[in-house]
């Protein structure tokens, strides 16, 4: 009889707090384990051995394990698909490293050096893009473009086929552009005859490739189009993905499968009070707006500041405090260098990294309201959190954002700083109109669950299987 | 010299025919081999671009065309694709290659067959020697060369030439005008021909070499390319052939499986390479192509037996390539553009032809061809079969020395 594999590869390599797209694999696990037993079968994938069955008990204790991490995602940001969150930049890293040395010297001494070096920081980060460049010339160097360059994907020769029968039905929803094989998994599904579902999380690094780190667009345009020939099937998270997956596949010239929008989970955790960390409470005073999100680029944090500032500069007062939950990402070393120098956002910002799962339903449940100015997403899990912590959201316009907000929303272009400011405004001096939309949202919401979200993935499997029960738990 | 009782044969061309490579050479080549299975007695003598051909690659009486030399300039301008008109000037010059060239032909010539119009000057120069006043002048044309030429211009950006699209236009206009046979490689160019007020036009299609693979290069090559289906393309260096390239595929060679490759063959390599490395889907394009470069004829011939089909992404370009005509003989499948066919349209109805008139037609078919079984043989002797017969070489030029013969009964007749 034909099965569903279900590809763990991403959560059993995660070894970090959870971020959108291993939270989408560690819930469809979660939800294969306790919904449909021995139906489904794991497996992950080995570069160098090809596909291996997982039992269902160490699939159990990795979810228990990214379950428990002390520290939770810094929610979200990115259903994405940026895919891997970015690392801190290395001038940062290099930074904590220096501080971690230099705290063994005495208090004073080491305060001093690292003062020093900080006035010095241009020259390190010279050096560091100095060195990015020597590596790529002299990889370069050694690995020159010459005949043999466009042969690439070259199988390890000692991959076993895999282990999936005929009709068998291959589900991976985890971060595939880094960890599996495509010209692997082509030969194989010819050679086996089982079909396959993958994910598009969005096609952001294709379609808006200077809001990504570095040149991507023409690396995942070769994924996805190296995906398409490989699924029978997609789920996408939004259908704005979904729109714009077509559209690229059309482009490319690949086959166009079917893709079945998901709703990701959103609900948040319940919180105790007492988990609550003193520092968070303390670090966003009784009056914030909030914004969760790695700050990167695309996120348009920039936006924010600017609307801050023309308030600052217009001259009103007792503004609320702006905090930015989530970790600094690429792109943003001038913007993170504007809060630290500009003296009207002194004390009116605060930037939080790391938070629990508690803080963060405690940020969210007593927030004046939420903001969102992203200039792009595959989704919005941001805004679909804070609905589902009751909590009204002023968030950008674009692309996804509107399917995650519904009507329960107020939209604005995330390029006008001039509107962002005057909403804001409204807004603070309007607590009786955030009132009124907290009242609706709270009577209108309902926050998608992940048992709906690996239901329908499940569903697309068993139809394709020819089970054809496909139908998501409380739908 | 002249032993031969039909006569001399006097073939001028800017290439040498010592080993034929692209197109062009090739239907030459095989022109020289009817001319000479009937009977004449042939002389190629070629003025040729010194830097483009070793002297290993020439003929005895092959006069190479100096890079450094003053007739390289057109109308004392240093402007980039234009030797092959300024060779004419050069040819039919006294202080040029003429007193070389007069030296080393024979004393009599019944017979100058110019290959496309630029060595048109030295046809003429020779044939106002008293020598070789009575020689017929046979004009091949292989392409109509102006248009061609405006978009070689245009595809490197060349602004400054109006002027050799004219000398050309005017060039190919005087060589068909004065011709006493003017032989076509497309219906399309004896129509443009004859509304010129060319009278005597003749088509003469280009055709193929059949080629038997050996079996130790199909099975080395077996060895070498993907084990699932792939197509092939082999072409020149030829502009056409490879400018239009990426605009043909809509920029995307995602209409290749991961696990397929389109193959690429001839020296046109290098320069679809270079092509696709700059397009915007750039690691796509080059995960899908396996380059083969310049093959040898055994090489060659393992490779086109082994291709599941053909492309031929020609979306520009005058003549009629003989690309085309070896992918139709091959019974393998062909995908090839509206263009590609031009002087093969009665084999566009075969059932393993499909025709991609724009990019998202390409791509479908790509996609559809690879997805299909191989394709099966003919049965020898069957319609389709013979159809493809016609595509051989010795019986798309067969009608040339006959028509050359009717030439010179016709002369005899009026003295």
């Amino acid at each position: 009889m034909s099965k569903i594999w279900f590809d763990v590869t991403s959560i059993l390599q995660w070894n970090r707090p959870a971020v959108g797209v291993i939270r989408v694999e560690a819930e469809c696990a979660k939800y294969a384990l306790d919904q449909l037993g021995s139906g489904v079968e794991f497996c992950r994938f080995d570069r160098h051995a090809g596909y291996i069955k997982v039992p269902a008990s160490d699939v159990r204790q990795t979810i228990d394990r990214i379950g428990h991490a002390h520290q939770t995602p810094v929610v979200s940001p990115a259903m994405d698909g940026t895919l891997a969150r970015p690392a801190l930049p290395l001038i940062i890293r290099l930074a904590i490293v220096v501080k971690r040395g230099l705290s063994k010297l005495p208090r004073g001494i080491g305060e001093s050096i690292f003062r020093s070096l900080s006035l010095r920081r241009e020259a390190a980060e010279a050096g560091i893009n100095g060195l990015r460049e020597f590596r790529r010339a002299f990889g370069a160097l050694r690995r020159p473009v010459g005949r043999t360059a466009p042969l690439l994907a070259r199988l390890t020769p000692d991959m076993a086929n895999a282990p999936f029968s005929k009709g068998d039905v291959y589900i991976s929803l985890g971060l595939d552009w880094d960890q599996k094989n495509l010209v692997y998994i082509a030969e194989q599904k010819e050679l086996l005859g089982f079909r396959a579902i993958f994910c598009c999380y969005d096609v952001i690094p294709v379609k808006y490739p200077h809001l990504c780190v570095g040149d991507v667009a023409a690396k995942f345009a070769h994924y996805f189009a190296d995906l398409a020939w490989c699924a029978d099937e997609f789920v996408s998270i939004s259908e704005c993905s979904k729109r714009d997956l077509l559209a690229l596949l059309n482009e490319l010239g690949t086959p166009v499968p079917e893709t079945t929008v998901i709703k990701l989970g959103s609900h948040l955790p319940a919180s105790n009070d007492s988990d609550v960390s003193h520092h968070t409470k303390e670090a966003v005073g009784d009056r914030f707006i909030l914004f969760v999100s790695t700050i990167e680029r695309r996120k348009n944090h920039e936006t924010l500041y600017r609307a801050y500032t023309r308030l600052v500069d217009k001259g009103v007062k007792n503004l609320p405090k702006l905090v930015f939950v989530g970790m600094p990402g690429w792109g943003v070393n001038d913007f993170l260098a504007d809060l630290r120098f500009d003296g009207r956002v002194k004390n009116r910002v605060e930037m939080l990294t790391n938070v629990s799962d508690a803080d963060l339903t405690w940020l969210y449940k007593n927030a004046l309201f939420t903001v969102f100015p992203s200039l792009y997403e595959g989704w919005g899990l941001a805004v679909a959190e804070s609905l589902s912590a009751g909590k009204f959201c002023l968030a950008s316009n674009v692309a996804s954002i509107p399917e995650a907000g519904g009507d329960l929303v107020e939209y604005l272009d995330p390029w006008d700083v001039e509107k962002w400011a005057e909403r804001l405004e409204w807004y603070f001096n309007n607590p009786k109109a955030l009132s009124e939309a907290e009242k609706r949202i709270g009577k209108e919401y309902n926050a998608p669950r992940w048992e709906n979200t690996a239901g329908t993935v499940f569903g697309r499997a068993e139809a394709l299987l020819g089970i054809g029960t496909a139908n998501p738990v409380g739908d | 010299m002249s032993t031969s009782p039909k006569g001399t044969v006097l073939i001028l061309s800017t290439y040498p025919l010592v080993a034929p490579k692209h197109g062009g050479e090739v239907r030459l080549l095989n022109i020289k081999r009817v001319y000479e299975n009937a009977g004449w007695s042939v002389v190629p003598l070629a003025v040729y671009p010194e830097e483009a051909y070793p002297k290993w690659n020439t003929g005895p009486r092959d006069v190479g065309f100096p890079a450094d030399s003053s007739y390289r300039l057109f109308n004392g301008q240093n402007l980039p694709f234009v030797t092959d008109i300024a060779s004419g000037a050069f040819a039919s010059s006294e202080d040029g290659a003429l007193p070389q060239i007069l030296a080393n032909i024979p004393d009599r010539i019944d017979v100058i067959h110019v290959e496309q119009p630029w060595l048109w000057p030295l046809a003429k120069a020779l044939r106002e020697s008293p020598k070789y006043s009575s020689s017929f002048l046979v004009y091949g044309s292989q392409n109509i060369e102006a248009p061609l030429k405006r978009g070689i211009f245009n595809d490197w950006n060349i602004v400054e030439c109006e002027d050799a699209i004219e000398a050309v236009d005017q060039l190919e206009r005087k060589a068909a005008g004065e011709a006493d046979l003017t032989v076509a490689v497309t219906q399309e160019e004896v129509d443009v021909l004859t509304s010129w007020g060319v009278k005597n036009v003749k088509l003469l299609p280009n055709g193929i070499e059949p080629w038997q693979a050996d079996e130790d290069a199909i099975a080395e090559w077996r060895q070498k390319l993907p084990k699932h289906p792939w197509l092939l393309y082999v072409a020149s260096a030829h502009p056409p052939n490879f400018t239009g390239f990426a605009q043909v595929f809509g920029e995307s060679l995602g209409c290749f499986p991961p696990t397929s490759r389109l193959v690429i063959a001839g020296s046109v390599t290098e320069h679809i390479y270079q092509v696709m490395s700059n397009t915007k889907w750039s690691t796509l394009n080059l995960s899908r192509l396996q380059l083969l470069f310049t093959l040898s004829d055994r090489d060659l011939a393992a490779v086109k037996s082994l291709a599941h089909g053909f492309i031929l992404p020609i979306p520009f370009g005058g003549g009629s390539n003989i690309k085309t005509a070896e992918a139709l003989y091959s019974g393998a499948y062909v995908v090839g553009t509206p263009s590609a066919f031009r002087g093969f349209e009665s084999f566009v109805e075969l059932p393993e032809v499909i025709v991609g008139a724009n990019a998202k037609e390409f791509q479908r078919a790509v996609k559809d061809v690879l997805a299909r079984p191989r394709a099966v043989p003919l049965q020898a002797g069957s319609q389709q079969s013979e159809l493809r017969q016609s595509l051989r070489w010795d019986v798309c030029l067969a009608p040339l020395p006959a028509m050359v013969d009717k030439l010179k009964r016709e002369k005899v007749r009026s003295e």
